[in-house]
This record gives structure tokens, sequence and C-alpha cells, in this order.
């Protein structure tokens, strides 16, 4: 059983959460318990804005600061940590019934904004390759912090002055250069699947073989020859940083 | 005899003064506070720009993630986390908020933990099992306070004094919040000072935003202003300023 204070604590912090629903507990100034929300509020908009800016220009401020006590509301468990909290919050924009009223394209802006602040910090240890092997016939190396991801709008071209009119199946990879400078490219099914063969320690030869297989493609060896340019374009990209030693 | 492990200016790091110190860090710049929440799990441009700064100044880390009198359970991976982070950055002082800050998810603000007995021992037995998880011996900090405290059966020096005593953590100090507490609830500072285990404070942050400091040290509390020199005659390990 809990002791008083605890249960106390607890009936505050729900109180704080969800004014609206949650009853003050005694001997609590709802004053000075409003002005607490204010500022867990404030605080958390202050760890979530940066992640967001598109997003948060998008919905306007009165939006955003509903969406922010939204999720301060619901309290999904997460660490106190700033990376962690924006991954929550892009979670609970894309999940939450609460959001289901936006315009769908936010939720996949969202996703997008968030991404590439995550691609941008995440801590990784860079891996040894060799960048002058044959990524035909050697397994790869991929960049760390490299991923795919496929969007239903065109999240690259939402800006703070542009909503997309129509969905457009989008696909992009992102990932973060040996500089720590941010890149996103234009993707596709195909690219991703080949780039899912090569994570599983397949040669760019052997990858494109088995996608010809799936396509049923009538000439395999031509595939893998004009795969050959792609997989030089993946490492140009830094994709694929090399192969393994 | 006390050795003195920092001393003079410090700063409260944020991601966006990197720039800035990164072009030009003053003279006069001692050594760094991070908080927690910016730094954890932050790797890139922004974690190696961090790495380099830690490697040249001695670092505080001046946390308020623990809820350490909070009523859910601690959170052993967060724990986890902030001992690496401890490691990573050669972390040579760890300075808890007295305060609780979570239910079972964080609440993203510092509250008053309840003054009673029952807490007292709840908050002791947390603080053994950080300073257990941690490998270290903590410092616990008084923080500002929105909310004034309640279920109260001491106060909240006589709370501090309590725990200080029972856990045998350390004490730090920070004057600006006892500034800011005194001025919004209106208790005498000075007083509260003395009844904290003077002898147990081996951190004094003194100003965290100047303007605010000086307002409350110049013109509403003048007895906090003695606060100050009573706190430099004290054996102190560190005075941020």
């Amino acid at each position: 059983m809990l002791s008083d204070f605890r249960q106390f604590q607890f009936a505050l912090a729900r109180h704080l959460r969800d004014p609206l629903s949650a009853p003050v507990p005694q001997g609590i100034d709802p004053v000075q318990a409003s002005a607490c929300t204010h500022d867990m509020v404030a605080h958390l908009c202050d760890v979530l804005a940066p992640a967001f800016p598109i997003t948060q220009a998008l919905l306007g401020e009165e939006m955003w600061e509903h969406a922010v006590r939204l999720f301060l509301k619901d309290a999904p468990n997460q660490t106190p940590w700033s990376s962690t909290t924006q991954r929550a919050f892009m979670e609970h924009v894309c999940e939450s019934p609460d959001m289901q009223r936006l315009p769908a394209w936010l939720q996949d802006l969202a996703h997008f904004e968030w991404l590439q602040n995550a691609v941008s910090t995440t801590p990784v240890i860079w891996p040894t390759f060799d960048a002058e092997g044959d990524v035909m016939h050697h397994a790869v190396v991929l960049n760390p912090t490299h991923v795919e991801a496929a969007y239903e709008w065109p999240v690259h071209s939402i800006d703070t002055d542009h909503n997309p009119d129509d969905m457009q199946s989008t696909y992009v990879s992102m990932l973060r250069d040996g500089h720590d400078e941010l890149h996103v490219f234009e993707s596709s099914v195909f690219r991703g699947q080949l780039l899912s063969l090569l994570r599983e320690g397949q040669t760019g030869t052997q990858a494109l073989m088995v996608l010809a297989h799936w396509l049923s493609h009538p000439m395999p060896d031509a595939l893998v020859n004009e795969g050959a340019e792609l997989m030089a374009q993946l490492q140009r990209e830094g994709v694929v940083l090399g192969v393994r030693v | 005899m006390k050795h003195h492990i920092l001393q003079g200016a410090g700063l409260a790091l944020r991601p966006a003064l990197l720039a800035p110190l990164k072009n030009r860090a003053p003279d006069t710049l001692q050594f760094l506070e991070l908080t927690p929440p910016d730094w954890v799990g932050i790797g890139g441009r922004v974690g190696s720009e961090l790495q380099q700064l830690t490697q040249h100044y001695p670092t505080v880390c001046l946390s308020q993630s623990l809820s350490l009198g909070g009523p859910g359970a601690l959170d052993k991976s967060v724990l986890r986390d902030l001992r690496a982070f401890i490691a990573e950055h050669n972390i040579q002082v760890f300075s808890e908020a007295l305060a609780w800050s979570a239910d079972d998810a964080p609440l993203f603000i510092n509250l008053p933990i309840p003054s009673t007995p029952a807490a007292v021992a709840w908050t002791v037995s947390r603080i053994a099992q950080v300073q257990e998880a941690l490998g270290l011996r903590i410092g616990i900090r008084n923080v500002t306070h929105r909310l004034a405290p309640t279920l109260v059966e001491m106060n909240e020096a006589e709370f501090i004094a309590q725990v200080v005593q029972a856990s045998g953590c350390s004490l730090h100090l920070d004057l600006h919040a006892l500034a800011a507490n005194a001025r919004h609830f209106g208790f005498d500072a000075q007083a509260f000072l003395h009844a904290l285990p003077l002898h147990s404070i081996d951190y004094v942050r003194v100003g965290r935003e100047h303007q605010l400091l000086d307002d409350v040290l110049a013109f509403t509390h003048r007895r906090v202003a003695r606060c100050v020199d009573d706190v430099k005659q004290l054996n102190l390990e560190a005075l941020t300023c």
C-alpha cells in the first residue's frame, strides 16, 4: 500500500498533467497548480521545438501547445532525456487517437523532422572498411547512421509556406557523413530492398541476383550490370562506405 | 584538509552555447555544468563538440532527472545512462535536485517533496540506491519551486538536514534558488541557511540569472546578500559565480 505522501504525489501529478479532468488535491492552491502546468508545458515546448521546427510552425502556436498538452496528459513512459522525449512525442503525434484530426501529412512531417534530428545526433561507432574494395563481389559496410524511410506524402517539399496538395509515395535515404553533415537522398522500394539484402551481408552481385529473381526479371545479368551503377551511386552518397576488411 | 576540485566561474552549458564557446571561450571560465537531458544519448557534431569541452574543462553534472523524492520507482535505465555519462565526460561532481519531477513518467518540473518523516526515509533510501548505482557520493541541491510545500511536518531546511544526515550525501547549495524561493514564498533566507547542515556543503552555486540574483540581493532580500558573505566564510570545495 502506498504511503499517504506518495498517494498525494500521484494525485497531484495527475492533476498537473490533466487539470480539466483530474481534481486538485486538497491543500493545493489551484492558481499555483495552474502555474506549474504552464511551466511544464513551456519546458516541454523548449525540449521539443528544436526537433520539430516546421511541424510547430505549421500547427500554429495554439495547436502546437494543444498537442504538447495532450502529450503531457497521456504521459508516455520514457526517460527524461531530450532525445527520448522527442521520439515519444513523434510517436504520440503519429499514433494517438487525439492526433488523428490533424492533417494526415503532419504526421509524416513530424516523423521526417524527428528522423533528421535523430540521424544527426545518434551516437555511433564508425566501423572499419576498405573504400577501394569491389562492392559487387564483397560484403559491404553500410554507414551506421543510414536509415530508409517511406512516407505517403512528399515530406521533403513541405515547408512553412507550402503544404502538399496530394499524396505521393515518398522514399528517402538519410545519413550523416564522416564530417557529421546530414544528407537526405531520394530513394525507392528497389533501393530499400537492395540495402536490406546488403545489410544481411550479401555482395552487390548476390543482392541484385536475388532482386532479379524476386522481380522475375527476364535478364538477370542485365539487371546486375545496371545495378552496378546503383551500387556506385550508393557509395558516392556515403550509404555504402566500402567493403568489409 | 579539504581539497578544492573546482573554483571560480562555471557555465551551465546549453547546446546553443556550443558555437559561441567554440569561437571564443571566456578566459575566466573554470568549469562546466551539464544538465543530462540535453546531452545524454547525443552523438554527432554536438556530441563531439561536448567531448572536446569536457576534455578541457572540469565538469559538474547538474541533474534533476532522478526525481529523488518522487512516488514512482527509480528508473534503472536512467541510472545506467547517467553512470555511462559520468564516465564518458569524467564528471567530478554529481549534483541532484532535492525534489520530485516524475510520477511514472517525467513531469518536466521540480516539485517540493512533502516534508514528512516518511518522505525523509523514502528519499534517503533512494539516495542510497542512486549512490550504489552510480558508484559515487552525490550531493543534493535545493531548487526553485512554484508550488508551496504541502503535508508540511517540518520546514524545508529541517527536511534537508535530516536527509543529509541520514543519507551521508553532501549538500549543494544553490543561492539563486534559495533567493528565488525566499522571495516567492516570503520566508527568511538567512534563517533557512543557518538551519542547514553547513558542514555538509561542498558546492555552492551563486548565480544563474545574474540580473535576477543581483536584484534579489540588492533590493528585495538584503539578508540573502549576507548569506553570500556567510557562505564565503565556509571552507568550500567550489564556489560558482
